[in-house]
């Protein structure tokens, strides 16, 4: 019996001991989180190396804000093909976007005209991704591809997989925007461990999200990108576009590193994807 | 004995003298130097990275006059170069201002010259000279063709294999309009594709990137290539792309890029769409054939302080009866200009005018057959009359 007693005690402060040294470990990355980690240098310089291949892992391509399932537009023919999963917003702190009222209008009309196209008005009608347009940023960064960051000092290149879309992010003698683009122009500069892009010059064609959510030409957005350990980037993008929300909005979520041997960055080529689709009502019809 | 040793002391001589002029970049250095030692990135690769262009007044056929010569001689380069044949006149800012008075000097000159003088006429050159406009006396180059190989600096021969699809596609061509349907259009109008499979074709913006284990090619036209230089295995034979696949290795301060891989809708698929060609004929700038059995090596090596040699061999044994390989130099752009984005599809109202067209054609040639229609029926109604009178007049 005093033998039992004398186990169980034992037992209990072998187990309070482990609990005290689990909550040591699990005290040390919390702790020091975002300053503990000490990415790898891009050589010839004292930046961190964010090469490498990187995809996030959110469902924000669905839908920015919060969203629930939904039936996939074609469900009668493809049944759970292109359904929609749930997500929570990947909005910091809300979630939904503080449009202006108008707005909040235009964004209905832009999902319920998501998928119809008009040859007519090319690019200013339905979901650029289905038409296989430029993504846009921030879109380009969680479309549900992948795409890779090559690093060098005076100059950064992001290839994404979606449409081989591309952007530059200059490092080195920063100017304005020359002209509108699709992907905006990228200037960029380390704070710390945090590589800052400031991305400008849009032509207010992209959207945000397969939900008609949007931006103006007036977009301007402020990337944060932070390594977290060897295999993951906190991705955090402000837009601010006065033209269209009531003040400026945060997304916030972890970029993963592939890590697949011999993973590769591969085409996703989509435009003869989408020729019936976009102009399928022009061509010649058989005769009667 | 001590005659040789006397013939390889000055040789050791010689290679240090070829060695500090190499090291040394003086400013009168020929621009096709071989000796010249590219610089070094931190990870020991040779250095490529920059912006690179590749206009060249120098056409991808030989002009048969000039034979097996690869090079033309001072004199016939002077007299070139005096005809301005295919140059439109002008500094790079006029000529943006009025290509289109450029472009019919450019018509008229080439009208006006005699086909058969060496020298004179660079067939198949007036054209792309308007792409490649100005080119500058820095860019001037003696070669009378890109082709290197075959020796007569031509294509080889179609296959049997590729000709025989070719009258496929034609057959396949008849009875269609211009603008039927998008695979009327060929690859470049329809946004799919917008040059060669290999870089040296088309004056392409390009900004090369380097990173320990890779090198990469950012393509104004629409793709960015990245290189695997780490002795990665190749993708696997169920995997083809729109740009292949490419592997590179250093043999020692030259690049070697292997590329396959390629899909096989290069061509556009199974109607010879409209405007459509092969290369060199109707200014088609992507490959007659699939790509499917298409292997494209290439290999760059710097060969001055702002030039690059770029060769690449096209070796598609169902198109081509014999690989050919074509040479061209890169030249550094000084001003560094930025690759822009390049977005063809997204603003592709070429294509909707164009099925318009076809469209409005078709309309057009139903109103005139309606016109012809309504024309004849009051002669009609006139001459139904005329036999209904006879017919009461006949008492019937």
């Amino acid at each position: 019996m005093p033998h039992r007693v004398g186990s169980s005690i034992l037992a209990v402060a072998v187990a309070a001991v482990a609990v005290v040294a689990m909550v040591a470990l699990w005290s040390v990355p919390t702790a020091g989180q975002g300053a503990v980690y000490q990415a790898p240098r891009l050589m010839g310089t004292a930046n961190p190396d964010l090469n490498g291949i990187w995809q996030a892992m959110v469902t924000a391509n669905w839908n920015v804000e919060d969203h629930s399932v939904e039936f996939g537009p074609y469900h009668t023919l493809l049944g759970t093909w292109g359904a929609q999963p749930a997500g929570q917003s990947v909005i910091v702190g809300r979630g939904t976007i503080p449009y202006q009222d108008w707005a909040i209008e235009q964004r209905r009309e832009n999902f319920e005209t998501r998928l119809s196209v008009n040859p007519d008005e090319l690019s200013t009608r339905a979901d650029p991704e289905a038409k296989c347009m430029m993504p846009g940023i921030p879109r380009a960064t969680y479309l549900p591809f992948p795409f890779q960051i090559i690093q060098t000092r005076s100059k950064i290149l992001v290839a994404y997989q979606f449409n081989v879309a591309k952007r530059t992010i200059h490092m080195e003698n920063h100017v304005e925007a020359p002209i509108d683009f699709w992907m905006g122009w990228s200037n960029g500069h380390w704070e710390g461990d945090t590589l800052v892009v400031e991305v400008t010059g849009f032509n207010g064609l992209t959207w945000l999200d397969r939900s008609g959510n949007f931006h103006s030409e007036a977009l301007r957005v402020v990337e944060r990108i932070t390594p977290m350990s060897p295999h993951h980037l906190m991705y955090e993008a402000t837009l601010e576009d006065p033209n269209v929300y009531t003040e400026p909005w945060t997304v916030r979520f972890p970029l993963y590193r592939r890590l697949e041997e011999n993973v590769q960055l591969l085409e996703f080529r989509c435009v003869d994807m989408t020729e019936e689709f976009i102009y399928g009502s022009l061509v010649k019809q058989a005769q009667p | 004995m001590s005659n040789r040793y006397l013939v390889a002391v000055g040789a050791l001589a010689a290679v240090f003298a070829v060695a500090l002029l190499g090291a040394v970049p003086a400013a009168g250095q020929a621009q096709d130097d071989n000796n010249y030692m590219a610089p070094h990135t931190p990870w020991g690769d040779p250095d490529f990275q920059g912006s690179w262009e590749n206009r060249s007044p120098v056409p991808l056929e030989r002009p048969v006059e000039f034979g097996d010569r690869q090079f033309m001689t001072e004199e016939e380069a002077a007299e070139r170069a005096n005809s301005r044949v295919g140059l439109p006149d002008g500094e790079e800012g006029s000529i943006a201002d009025d290509l289109v008075s450029a472009d019919i000097q450019r018509v008229e000159r080439s009208n006006n010259i005699d086909p058969n003088r060496p020298g004179q006429r660079i067939s198949g050159a007036e054209y792309n000279a308007f792409w490649n406009a100005p080119v500058s006396p820095r860019l001037a180059s003696r070669r009378t063709s890109q082709i290197v190989d075959p020796s007569n600096g031509r294509l080889p021969p179609y296959t049997r294999e590729i000709l025989e699809q070719w009258d496929t596609r034609e057959a396949a061509r008849a009875h269609r309009g211009e603008a039927d349907s998008w695979a009327d259009r060929n690859v470049m109008e329809r946004c799919l594709l917008r040059t060669g499979l290999a870089m040296g074709e088309m004056n392409v913006p390009k900004d090369i990137y380097q990173t320990p284990g890779q090198i990469v090619f950012d393509l104004q036209y629409g793709v960015v290539r990245v290189v695997p230089l780490d002795g990665r295995p190749r993708l696997g034979e169920g995997i083809t792309q729109w740009w292949g696949d490419s592997r590179g290795r250093w043999e020692g301060d030259t690049l070697i890029i292997e590329t396959d891989k390629f899909n096989n809708m290069q061509n556009g698929g199974p109607i010879m769409p409209s405007h459509g060609g092969i290369y060199g004929h109707n200014h088609a700038h992507y490959h007659m054939g699939s790509g499917e059995h298409l292997t494209i090596t290439e290999r760059l090596r710097r060969i001055g302080p702002d030039t690059l040699e770029y060769a690449y061999t096209i070796n598609d044994p169902s198109v081509y009866t014999s690989p050919w390989t074509a040479v061209n130099v890169w030249h550094m752009d000084p001003n560094e200009p930025d690759v822009y984005e390049y977005t063809c599809h997204e603003h592709n109202y070429g294509m909707v005018g164009l099925l318009k067209g076809g469209r409005t054609d078709e309309q057009i040639a139903m109103d005139e057959a309606a016109r012809e229609v309504n024309d004849r029926a009051p002669q009609i109604a006139a001459e139904w009359a005329e036999t209904e009178a006879w017919e009461a007049a006949q008492g019937r």
